[in-house]
Order: structure tokens, then sequence, then C-alpha cells
């Protein structure tokens, strides 16, 4: 009758580390993604490489904000 | 048909009486408690199964009178302390405002033999202030009625009944000899032979200045966060139910009077969870500072003031909130579902509370919800849409009215399914609304918005395409670099004469691929030629002053495998091409300013 016990799937002393991180790397991809739409000409742009830059930059921002809520106490 | 109608209502019209004679009680023993807000009635019951047959059921009645609410009732077997089931159950003879429970006994009761029950009762609403309205010098005076006998559809051979009280102050009782009053108990008994439901009005007038904390209102939300927390917060309304206050209140007159402050109260104690933690108290104007909490392994104690004392009929409402971890409330049950354990009530010390709703939201994605109570309650399901929500989270309402604080401190449990993939709906949510985002960038960068294609938009056209032409050619021109780099590390790995061939070869592959880049640079060179023939000028010298460089690291190359096939030294080698190494740097470096001279507007 051994009951297990449920927790997160990130142990919360790690929020704050992971926060930072992701947010970190997050701001950096996305500061690339916009030299990159800043520098490239018109006619030299790749769709697949913006696309790309951008998903990786959502991607990092959008985990780095979820773990920024849960490290201030907004349990989502 | 309607013989077997009649028949079947005689044979249990039969059984009713027959129920009624079979079992006699021997003992009552009955203690009424009046020491606080709600009358405890306490009963040790000797049933005698005096009939021919074996006896699986004993009919057990509480008198309740006027607004008297019943808020808990439990029956247990005195030798085992069993708890045995109880349901409500109605007597034909019984008099007027009688509440009867059939109690079912854990064993048959045989012929002839005894059975000891204990009895606990709570009444709430059963004590009524007289008078009715006090001023804020009086002290506050109740009235309790109930019965001198134990109400019963059975004979009772002999009984006692002690009432206790918060004081000795006594205005009045009845007085139904033998009954004597000693400091705050009056002890009724012993009466023999009683007969069934024998109605004896016990009434009793006495100082009672225990708070009467009722709460109207309570509502609590429990809400779970699979991240690692549990948000629970209860919205509290308050009341002093006791004697109306009447008349001025003066708070200087409040400040210096006796401790006891007779029936006014301002303080309250909540018990919470140990590991609670993050607690507040506020109400509607903010945040409530007169509290104090104490944590202890067992519980975490909060003392709290509320914003003023509450005289008789004076009211009041607040919040209370605090979270707790997962762990010891979380658990996953043996079929793969999450059961969510928590206190059910209010945590509270010795309140009633009239209305009670509990709300359990859970995250989204949770499915089956299905709640096991400790006692009865109305259930029903709503929704609640709060941070980083899609389709909102389901939320289990449960609803319960009359309850006594002490009595009704139980846990409950929720069991639901949880696939784990719902708990990425939050972060890819976010990952959804910043990537599009992106992508409106990406779209706008695509976008014309002039008016009117004028000469000025056709320069900055024209303008864009040429650096288009440039970008490409400078990249083919970094290619070139990158080539002879590798044509210089091959030269400087020549040291005897079973290198040269690879040296060769190597210098073999380098033209071919700098006659590649050659041929990408023509067409684009053409181009912008087309566009401006200034700057194809400026292309062409660097195109010049490119080649001129390539021969310079041909002539080194083939002077280093001459001075190696005549097998001079290393030091002597690097000493005569030394010279021929310098030029080549200052061109190289040269023409790397000229490039971004030319380069460097595009």
């Amino acid at each position: 009758m051994t009951e297990l016990s449920i927790s997160s799937p990130v142990s919360p002393s790690l929020y704050p580390t992971l926060a930072t991180v992701l947010l970190g790397s997050g701001l950096c991809m996305t500061g690339s993604f916009f030299l990159y739409e800043v520098t490239k000409t018109k006619s030299n742009r790749a769709l697949r490489s913006e696309l790309l830059l951008a998903f990786i930059s959502a991607l990092l921002l959008g985990f780095g904000t979820l773990f920024l809520l849960l490290w201030v106490g907004v349990y989502v | 048909m309607r013989r077997t109608q009649v028949l079947l209502t005689a044979l249990l019209a039969l059984a009713g009486s027959v129920l009624a004679d079979n079992i006699k009680l021997q003992q009552v023993d009955r203690k009424i408690s009046l020491n606080s807000q709600f009358v405890r009635i306490s009963e040790t019951v000797k049933v005698k199964n005096v009939g021919s047959s074996a006896v699986s059921e004993v009919i057990l009645c509480e008198s309740l009178g006027g607004d008297a609410v019943l808020s808990f009732y439990k029956v247990v077997e005195t030798s085992s302390k069993h708890a045995l089931a109880v349901s409500p159950t109605t007597v034909a003879d019984a008099p007027a405002e009688v509440a009867c429970y059939s109690v079912k006994l854990a064993n048959p009761l045989p012929a002839g033999e005894t059975v000891g029950l204990t009895v606990t009762a709570v009444l709430a609403n059963a004590q009524m202030p007289y008078p009715a309205e006090i001023t804020q010098t009086d002290t506050q005076l109740m009235l309790y009625k109930g019965n001198v006998y134990v109400l019963s559809p059975y004979s009772v051979s002999s009984q006692t009944t002690e009432v206790a009280l918060p004081s000795s102050t006594v205005k009045s009782y009845t007085e139904e000899k033998p009954v004597s009053k000693v400091d705050n108990k009056i002890k009724y008994g012993k009466y023999d032979l009683v007969k069934p439901f024998a109605v004896k009005e016990l009434s009793v007038h006495f100082e009672n200045n225990k708070p009467f904390k009722h709460v109207l209102t309570y509502v609590k939300e429990i809400e779970v966060s699979h991240w690692g927390n549990i948000y629970v917060e209860g919205k509290y309304e308050i009341k002093n139910a006791g004697a109306k206050h009447t008349g001025s209140f003066s708070r200087l007159k409040y400040g210096h009077m006796y401790n006891g402050k007779a029936n006014s109260f301002r303080d309250l104690r909540a018990v919470l969870p140990s590991s609670a933690h993050s607690m507040y108290y506020v109400d509607l104007i903010g945040n409530i500072s007169t509290s104090n909490v104490r944590k202890s392994l067992a519980s975490t104690v909060l003392d709290f003031d509320l914003r003023y004392p509450l005289m008789g009929g004076w009211k009041v409402d607040f919040t209370i909130g605090y979270s707790v971890p997962l762990a010891g409330f979380l658990t996953s049950t043996k079929g793969g579902q999450r059961r969510l354990t928590m206190d059910l009530s209010s945590p509270l010390e010795d309140v009633f509370i009239e209305d009670m709703v509990v709300r359990v939201v859970l995250p989204e994605g949770s499915a089956n919800i299905k709640a096991s109570l400790p006692y009865d309650m109305e259930q029903s399901f709503d929704i609640k849409y709060t941070y980083l929500d899609t389709t909102g989270r389901p939320v289990l309402v449960l609803h319960k009215q009359n309850i006594a604080a002490p009595e009704h401190a139980a846990k409950f449990s929720v069991d639901y399914d949880f696939n784990k993939v719902h708990i990425l709906r939050e972060p890819l949510l976010l990952v959804g609304v910043f990537f599009a985002l992106f992508v409106a960038v990406i779209a706008y960068n695509r976008m014309e918005f002039t008016i009117t294609r004028d000469e000025k938009w056709e320069a900055a056209r024209s303008k864009e395409v040429l650096a288009t032409y440039m970008e490409q050619i400078q990249a083919l021109l970094e290619d070139e670099a990158t080539v002879l780099a590798g044509l210089t590390r091959a030269t400087n790995q020549v040291r005897d004469a079973a290198d040269v061939d690879a040296a060769q070869r190597e210098k073999a592959n380098v033209e071919k691929r700098l006659k590649d880049l050659e041929e990408k640079v023509k067409p684009l060179l053409l181009a912008v030629e087309s566009r401006s023939v200034r700057v194809a000028a400026q292309v062409r010298d660097v195109l010049e002053k490119t080649r001129s460089l390539q021969g310079r690291y041909y002539k080194q190359l083939a002077d280093r495998i001459d001075l190696v096939k005549k097998g001079t030294g290393m030091s002597e080698v690097s000493r005569k091409l030394a010279p021929g190494q310098d030029a080549l740097n200052a061109a190289k470096r040269e023409l790397e300013g000229l490039t971004t001279t030319v380069f460097g507007a595009y």
C-alpha cells in the first residue's frame, strides 16, 4: 500500500538556474535573429534559416518565461 | 392486490410495535455540556434485548427544540469502540421536534443479552439568548430547552442526566425531583421506569459568555499545480450569533471592561498543515496585520484578531490563504490515478459553519474526477480560467451546510487521471506566442509598403540589388582567401624531396578551385557592370590584385620546392624565402584593405 508521492517533473531547486540560463540564451538567439533580419539583403535571405532561428529563440524564451514564473512563486 | 397491500401495512405496523416492545434500555447516563456555543450530548446506553429473537437495529432519538440543528451524530459500541452505521428514520408515535436514528449493530444482539452504546451528538443553535438583546455592559444569558428524560421509543429502566454549565450562575432550571445543583453542574436523576417518549421539558436559564462564533459563508478554494505547489484560500464571513447588541458602543468602556468582555470576541485561531507557507490574511481594505504564526512539527498555528471586536449580531469578512508543497498531499494510486488528500473543513477552531463550499481546482487536462468524502456533500462541476489557461481548469464543487468545528475536521481525497503530456500545455502556449511574434517580424520584412514607386524608390531598389551581388562576390573572395591559406600550409610542409609530389598535387587542387571561383565571379561581375560601371571598375581592380597575389603564392611554393630539391637545410630555406614571404604578406594586407574599402559600403 505504498503510495508514491508525486512531485514536479523538474526539481523546484532548479527553477532559478533554468530560468536564468534559458532566458539568457533565448535573448542571445533573439539578438542573432534580429541581426540576421537587419543585415541580409532581401534576395539573400533564406526562409528556412529565419524560421529556424525564430523557432529556437521562441522555444528558449517560452520555457525561460515559464521557469521565471515558477521561480517567482506564480505556480501556473 | 389490494388485500396484499393491506396485509403488508398491517404487518409493518405490527413490526413497528413489536420493535418497541422487545428492547429495553436498562441504563442511560446522559451528560449535556452547555460549556460552549454548542450543546454536546454524550449518552452511555445499555440496551437489553427482552424479546425472543435477535435484534440487529436499535432506534435512538434526540430532541431538537426550536432552531436547533443536529450537526453531528455518532454512535460507538462502548466495548469495542467501533463506529456503527447510523441512518435517519422516523418513528410513528414520536413527539414533535425529535430526530430519530436507526443504528445498525455490529453483531445481532441475541435474546436476553445487553450491549453498551455510546452516543455523541452536537447541537448547534440550541441555546437561545434570553434576553435576545443586551447592552454593552450586560452579561449574556442563554436558555436551553431539552427534555428531562431521555426520549426513546423504548422504556428506560433507569436514567441519570447531568447538565454541565460554563459558570455557576443559573437564573432558573426545571425542578423535577430528584435534582441537585452543585457548583456549575445540575444533576437530574435517577429516574426509574420511564415510559417511551415521556415528554417533560428541561429548561435551563444560565449565564454563558462563551463566544458564539458562526461562520455564515465559507468558500474554500484549493488550486493544485503540478509544478510543485497547492494554493489554499478560504473566504469567511463571521458573525457573533449571541445575544444581539443594542444601545451604544463605547470603545473606552470596552477597553476598560473586565477580562470576560461578555459575549464579544475578536480572536480566532486557525490550525494549518505544518508545511504551510506564504500565508496571508486580508480583506477588501487590504492586509490585516493583527496576526501571529507559530510553527511546530505537527501543525502551523495562526492566531489572528479580527479588524474589530464583534458584539452580538455584528459580522465581518476576511480571507485567509496559504500554500503547501505537493509532498504529503498529492500521491499516485495503484490504478495510475493521482490522489489529492486535504482537510475538508475549515481550519478555524470552535466555529459553527452555516454554509460551506469547497472548490477543488485541478490542472488543465485532468479527467475522471472522483471524490471520496467522510460525510455526504452535494457535488457539482465548474470551470476556472486562470494563468496560462486555454480550455479552463475543471473545478469540483462540494457544498454542505451546518458544520460544527471540531467534530467535522476530517480529510477527503479526490482521484483524477492526468496524462503527463498535459503539463506541457503551459510552456508550449508561451513558445507559441513568442514564435508568432517572430513570424510577424519575418512577414513584415517581406512586405512592401511604398504607395508610389518613384525615382527615389527605384534608386533604393537598384542599390539593394547591387548590394546583393557585391555580397555574393565578397563571399566568393573570402572562399578564395581560405583556399590560399590552405596552400600556405601545404607550402610550409615541404621539408624534403619526398614531400614535393604532395605539394604539386596540392597546387593543382588549389588551381582548380580558384578557377571554379573565378567562373562564379564572372556573371556577378557582369551584373554589377550593368548596374554601375564605376563599381565594376573597382571590383575588377580588386580581382586583378587577387590574381597577382595568387601568383606570389605560386612563386613562393616553386622557390621552396627548388631549394628543397637542392638539399638546403631548413633554416637556410626559411632565410632565403623570408623576403618573398614578407612581400607576400604585405600584398595580402593591402588587398584586404582594398576589399574592405570597396565592399564595405554594401
